[in-house]
């Protein structure tokens, strides 16, 4: 009897007899973003650890997110600080070249135009019930920028980070499903044929002052902004300055790579059973489409206003790249533009308006904070 | 609500097409400035 009792003791001091069906739910999506990660290839570097995180975090009794637990810890220091997103602005910068948009700066009005998602889900999510900061984190799903996402969640509705990061992640690695059809409802076969004329080189000087002068025009601005956008271009300047060849291979790998694990971990963290489960999540995952179907319009449709006023046309396709999604929105145009004419080549002429977006959406994150928070 | 989220949207809107516009003029500003502070448009 005395054994039993022991037995009995030992067994309610595991995780078993807490376990029910809505963690087992939780797994189940957690291994749902390992599979796409690893069988489909749908952003890899984070669906595996938020799929992980989220099978981790849902483990009845684990010591792990209570305060001054492990992932706890990753989620206050990294996420509620804005640290991470921040960091991972500066690996973005250090790897993104800049010159086809300085060749053609145009294209930063696509990348203006391709933030009418992040609008459009804004008021969206205030007819479904969300307030106006709760709506304003879901808006910029439309950007398809999950280091934004995540800073403007965390500054105004931190309990719905995980959510809007997921979302975002998953329609960031959707985009090559996403985007097509909706690009060839709004352009005819002529449009999609375009040609472009070669972009001209950039000079090295030019692409070293471009991270000065955009400092200058977005802090001004948009105070807001500041944070990523200093990071951004800090990151640049490594990149184009070409005499801080160590601060570049750090920001682009090593750090990149470390601020990514604990950005997936933390966020993946998020998604525990109890705050996951409700109808929210799932008006939140509708929006974020409806933003990102409504970003992707709104790029192709202006392409197309633009083209109404220009001598030398625009192929509306690389509209769509106005969306972030850096280099997957661009590859996307390109793609589209060569099932219309094999040898049509858009995807330098797409990063113009790609690397836009990654500024469209910073800027927009700016204003919501500036004007909510 | 609907009216103050109008405001939002409309001044988001705007900012940020003007930021971009503003951006893309400094940018051919900063262009033309290299084209003719530098031989062959610098190095």
């Amino acid at each position: 009897m005395h054994l039993l009792n022991v037995l009995y003791d030992i067994f309610l001091k595991t995780g078993i007899p807490y376990l029910d069906y809505r963690y087992v739910v939780m797994w189940l999506i957690g291994f749902f973003f390992m599979y796409l990660a690893i069988k489909k290839d749908f952003e890899p570097l984070l669906l595996v650890p938020i799929g992980f995180s989220i099978f981790l975090v849902n483990m009845p009794l684990a010591p792990l997110t209570g305060p001054g637990q492990l992932i706890n810890l990753f989620f206050r220091y990294g996420l509620e600080t804005e640290i991470i997103p921040c960091l991972i602005f500066l690996g973005i910068g250090a790897l993104t070249d800049f010159g086809p948009m300085i060749a053609n700066p145009k294209t930063l009005l696509l990348g203006a135009s391709a933030q009418l998602g992040v609008y459009v889900a804004f008021f969206g999510s205030i007819f479904l019930g969300f307030n106006l900061k709760e709506a304003a984190t879901i808006g910029i799903i439309g950007g398809a920028d999950g280091p934004t996402t995540i800073y403007l969640a965390s500054a105004l509705a931190p309990h719905m980070m995980g959510m809007v990061a997921v979302a975002a992640y998953s329609y960031m690695a959707m985009v090559p499903l996403i985007q097509p059809p909706i690009m060839k409802l709004l352009t005819t076969e002529k449009e999609r044929k375009i040609r472009m004329k070669q972009l001209r080189s950039v000079s090295k000087t030019e692409k070293i002052i471009f991270p000065i002068v955009a400092t200058i025009v977005i802090c001004l601005l948009t105070p807001d902004a500041a944070p990523l956008m200093g990071l951004l271009m800090i990151g640049n300047l490594f990149r184009e300055c070409k005499v801080v060849d160590r601060l570049l291979k750090t920001a682009q790998n090593d750090l990149l790579n470390i601020v990514t694990i604990i950005l997936g971990i933390a966020v993946g963290s998020t998604m525990k059973a109890e705050v996951f489960l409700s109808p929210r999540p799932l008006f939140i995952f509708f929006l974020g489409l409806v933003a990102f179907a409504f970003s992707t319009a709104g790029g192709v449709l202006f392409a197309k206003i633009m083209n109404l006023f220009l001598k030398e046309k625009i192929n509306p396709l690389i509209g769509s790249a106005g969306v972030s999604a850096v280099p997957m929105a661009a590859r996307v145009s390109q793609k589209v533009g060569q099932e219309a004419d094999p040898k049509n080549f858009l995807l330098m002429h797409a990063m113009g308006p790609n690397v836009a977006g990654v500024i469209g959406t910073a800027v927009a994150a700016g204003t919501f904070l500036s004007l909510l928070k | 609500m609907i009216r103050e989220a109008l405001g939002i949207a409309g001044t988001g809107l705007l900012i940020v097409f003007l930021t971009l516009i503003i951006l893309s003029l400094s940018v051919k500003l900063m262009s033309f400035v290299v084209k003719l502070t530098t031989k062959k448009g610098g190095k």
